[in-house]
């Protein structure tokens, strides 16, 4: 600042004098010009750019907020804030209303320790629409209750100013400080920020002690959910001289409400069963582990002279009795024989499941009421032929409403057409392709619901004994061997080369010697049922 | 003397020294003015990004927040994906929420890369630094995912150590001192909100977790008694059970199998909570069924074979430990099997005072072997004759000094309460048992059945 006087006397003295004086002058002015042009000024400068206080209270504030792992964290760092922009040391307390109507208060100052601010729920609720920083004084005279009451609450704490923090319609707390000052424009502006900044320390600081015991929940259902799958049968396909079969069970959370289990019966008789209870979840795994027990119990009980619509009837009490209503099921239990060449099955409001013969499904149509619902259910037990070379498909809705509920549904024709293209594939490839096939088709979007599926193959006898005799006899029986890796199925040839479906039902019938209510109409009854299905 | 020169050169540096004293203070008139209007344009973000529901909405605005303070041309999410790949996605100018997430972009990055180093290290990466050779140890790894991304500053969002995504910023020249700082305060602005969203998402999964529970718990508890009392013939029974946690791994249960023939049953899965409980009411119900079904012909021996083949799988079985007894009060007879639990104990009166034994003989764990041969042993009751079935729930819980309750406690106890009816034994073993542990959350769930001549 001092360059300009010195230029100006160097200038006078060696135009008016040319003294010797003047000389000196002259080079010291120049000395001077230099030094503050090369070293002062941007010194000058770098103080001056440099963020005011106030800005520099608040980036630091805002860095550490990341690390705040309790309410009296945010309190002290607060309190910090605003002493270093408040020259006269203000004491910050920060006010927290609590889920039971009291509040809190919370401060690194020994001054509050003990206080007793009573009942400022008037306070509370008054603040709760206020979003700028209000000062004592603007009180003062405001007949509201709720200000009257803020006004007690700030003179509680001696505090000359009060900055409601509101986060999603919630009042979260309240920064009391005693200064005086904070007036200024750039002060007030400081406020606000640090209103913001404070809002979103405080609200992530609860909603971390809220969210802290998650990972350990987590962890319990990842354990649950290992159990769970150790309570179904392993996925690997099995292997018998006359038959194939694979199931799958892909739970859309940690636990799923989806179950299938199979069992022989006899050498010649296998049972499979199929069962999704409502939602999806640890209430409804529990209930598909009440499922298991029950069927397992029931299935070695009864050996070859199982039924599937009793076993529904057994599963129908088991169901009621622990989901009482509230949660239920729905199965499909299905009984290969292939000596007899015949499958015996029951529904309990299950999907009706595929029958896949000469390139065409069949579906196997019956109907019966969900499991847990009723006390005296009606199970309709069904009889039809099978025969070597067909496939049977049984699945839970969760593969057909994939996509949903965020895009349309891969859908039942889509699905229809799907097994049908896979008619050549053998049981134990089919679900593993189906459900490939799906995650492409939805492009990535997730899968809703739980997947379930069994599928089973009455072997030809010719390619049947080959195949059986390939399988090391260590590995025939359970768990079978995974077959050789199936090469990606490319979706859109899949689909776009096959014909549109016509069901075609074809249904030998007979009296069923079971307990349950027997289902004896006509072929065309079925076939009609069929296209009911549709 | 000539003073032309010199007066010339003062002039000349007057001159100089007059221009940039004035550009400099137009200078830093303007950034002291950008500086305030770029604050007040963050503090605004901060309140907007805050009122966002999902980390894609706010990544939206904050492309916005570039574009206006840094004239970033280009704003990128990248993401770890489920799989572990980094994922770069475009945030389209101008934004629209939601839409990014259709152009997944994969990078190549190594375990060590920017994905696991960036959460021990959140600091803001300008490809200017690392070019300048001022880079980290992984600047080829930056460098690359710049590259891959089309980026020149990588924005780091670190949430307790946790890396929530990175913001790669497109700004097409080197970083001014004001565009560090601001940058800096954005990227904590940009951090702060989307850890709200972030831990939004983990409490209202909390939430759905506990409900969960809940659920399962009620299921639980239809299937297993938590208190009851009965007589049968001359024995009075008392059963007991406790959950440490809200879904319990123990079960028990009496059966009548025919009018002068009750089935006593004691287990315990292996798995605590909501996988105990899953194995719990899966044995539960298989033997609800086997003695529906079968009744009165079951032996112990059928009831744990029948239970272990539903439990049994070549590989990773779901195991149960479970006691299995018949008691016969017209023939003062319990006939008992085991597999792998507690062994019960016998409480009798005899001429040297009071006798405690074990009911000796244990079979494999239910579900570990395919055909396990459970040896059944019977034993003859006397009057007043006492059997303790038990879970280990009742002999784990610690003192102060961490010293379990243990058997020889136990042991002590039961010989003590030998002569009382069994719901008052129950009520002295579990006070004493709590006692001992001051009243402390339960550590294991604890069964207890107790059968006595009465």
């Amino acid at each position: 600042m001092a360059a300009p006087v010195f230029l100006l006397v160097a200038f006078a003295a060696v135009v008016g004098g040319r003294s010797p004086a003047g000389l000196t002058m002259l080079a010291v002015a120049a000395v001077y010009m230099f030094v503050d042009l090369v070293f002062l000024q941007p010194l000058v400068d770098k103080s001056l750019t440099e963020p005011a206080n106030t800005e520099a209270a608040l980036e630091e504030f805002l860095r550490k907020s990341d690390s705040f792992s309790s309410i009296s964290d945010v309190a002290a760092e607060l309190g910090r804030a605003i002493d270093r922009v408040s020259a006269n040391g203000a004491v910050v307390a920060l006010v927290a209303p609590q889920a039971d109507g009291g509040i809190q208060v919370v401060s690194a100052a020994t001054r509050y320790e003990g206080i007793e601010i009573g009942d400022r729920s008037a306070a509370i609720l008054w603040l709760g629409d206020n979003e700028e920083p209000l000062w004592r004084e603007e009180l003062e005279g405001i007949t509201d209750i709720g200000a009257i009451d803020t006004a007690a609450l700030m003179d509680s704490l001696a505090a000359k100013v009060l900055v409601p923090l509101r986060h999603r319609g919630n009042l979260l707390g309240l920064i009391m400080s005693t200064s005086a000052q904070l007036r200024r424009h750039d002060q007030r502006e400081f406020l606000a920020g640090l209103r913001t900044h404070a809002t979103t320390a405080l609200a992530n600081t609860f909603l971390n002690e809220e969210a802290e015991g998650r990972d350990r929940l987590v962890k319990v259902f990842g354990r649950a959910n290992e159990m769970q799958a150790a309570l179904m049968p392993e996925e690997l396909p099995v292997y018998r001289p006359e038959w194939q079969l694979r199931g799958l069970f892909r739970p859309v959370t940690d636990c799923g409400g989806d179950f299938w289990g199979w069992r022989e019966l006899s050498d010649s008789k296998v049972l499979m069963v199929i069962a999704d209870a409502t939602g999806h979840g640890a209430g409804p795994a529990i209930l598909s582990a009440v499922a298991k027990g029950t069927m397992d119990a029931h299935a070695q009980f009864k050996g070859e002279d199982c039924d599937p619509g009793e076993l529904l009837a057994v599963l129908n009490a088991a169901i009621l009795r622990v989901g009482q209503r509230v949660l239920m099921m729905t199965a499909f239990a299905v009984i290969v024989d292939v000596k007899k060449r015949e499958m015996v099955f029951a529904n309990a409001g299950q999907n009706f499941p595929f029958v896949i013969r000469n390139n065409k499904l069949e579906a196997l149509v019956v109907r019966g009421d969900q499991l847990g619902a009723k006390e005296n259910p009606t199970f309709t037990t069904e009889v039809r032929a099978i025969s070597p070379g067909d496939k049977l498909l049984l699945y839970t809705d969760g593969i057909v409403e994939a996509g949903e509920p965020h895009s349309a549904p891969f859908g039942e024709r889509r699905f229809r057409r799907l097994v049908q293209s896979l008619s050549k594939e053998s049981a134990a490839d089919i679900p593993e392709r189906i459900l490939t096939f799906v995650e492409d088709a939805l492009e990535g979007a997730a899968i809703h619901d739980d997947v379930t599926m069994i599928a089973f193959e009455f072997v030809d006898k010719e390619d049947g004994a080959k195949d059986f005799d390939e399988i090391p006899a260590t590995k025939r029986n359970r768990p079978g061997q995974a077959v050789a890796a199936v090469g990606p199925l490319d979706p859109s040839n899949a689909v776009a080369s096959l014909p549109p479906i016509r069901p075609t039902v074809k249904i030998p019938k007979r009296s069923s010697p079971v307990k349950t209510v027997v289902n004896t109409g006509s072929a065309a009854d079925a076939a009609k049922k069929d296209e009911g299905a549709e | 003397m000539n003073f032309v020169l010199p007066l010339g050169a003062l002039l000349v540096l007057g001159v100089v020294w007059g221009v940039a004293s004035v550009s400099r203070s137009k200078e830093i008139r303007r950034l002291r003015s950008a500086r305030a209007q770029a604050r007040t344009v963050l503090t605004s973000f901060a309140q907007t990004a805050m009122a966002q529901n999902s980390q894609n909405h706010i990544v939206g605005v904050a492309g916005e927040v570039a574009a206006r303070l840094f004239g970033a041309t280009g704003l990128f999410l990248i993401n770890e994906d489920e799989n572990g790949q980094a994922t770069c996605v475009p945030v389209s100018d101008p934004i629209v929420p939601g839409d990014e997430l259709s152009f997944p972009a994969l990078i190549s990055t190594s375990p060590n890369g920017p994905i696991a180093w960036f959460p021990d290290n959140p600091v803001i990466i300008f490809q200017a630094d690392l070019k300048a050779g001022k880079g980290p140890d992984i600047s080829e790894s930056l460098n690359a995912m710049m590259a891959s991304c089309h980026v020149d500053v990588l924005l780091p969002l670190v949430h307790n150590r946790e890396l929530l995504a990175i913001l790669g910023l497109s700004i097409g020249r080197a970083p001014s001192d004001l565009d560090r700082e601001l940058l800096r305060i954005f990227r904590l602005e940009v951090t702060a909100a989307c850890a709200n969203v972030h831990l939004h998402h983990e409490v209202s999964h909390l939430h759905s977790l506990v409900d969960e529970v809940n659920v399962a718990t009620g299921l639980d508890l239809s299937l297993i008694p938590k208190e009851m009392s009965g007589r049968i013939g001359k024995f009075k029974w008392h059963g007991h059970y406790r959950s440490a946690e809200q879904a319990g791994s123990d079960f028990w249960g009496m059966y009548p199998l025919s009018a002068d023939r009750v089935l006593i049953v004691v287990g315990d899965s292996v798995g605590r909570r909501l996988a105990g409980a899953m194995v719990s009411a899966s044995v539960k119900s298989c033997l609800d069924q086997v003695i529906a079904d079968k009744g009165p012909s079951l032996t112990p021996g059928d009831v744990l074979t029948i239970l272990n083949a539903s439990l049994f799988r070549a590989t990773h079985s779901a195991l149960a430990s479970c006691s299995v007894a018949i008691l016969d009060p017209k023939r003062a007879q319990l006939t008992y099997a085991n597999a792998g639990h507690l062994v019960p104990y016998r409480l009798r009166k005899s001429n040297n005072g009071l006798d405690l034994c074990v009911l000796q003989g244990t079979g494999p764990l239910l579900g570990d072997v395919m055909t396990p041969a459970f040896k059944v042993r019977s034993q003859q009751f006397s009057n007043s004759d006492t059997v303790v079935f038990l879970t280990d729930g009742l002999l784990a819980p610690r003192d102060a000094q961490g010293s379990a309750y243990g058997y020889r406690r136990f042991h002590k106890l039961l010989t003590r309460q030998a002569s009382s009816d069994p719901k008052t034994m129950k009520e002295s073993l579990l006070a004493a048992i709590n006692a001992h542990s001051a009243d402390q959350k339960l550590r294991d769930d604890q069964a207890l059945l107790i059968v006595k001549w009465a």
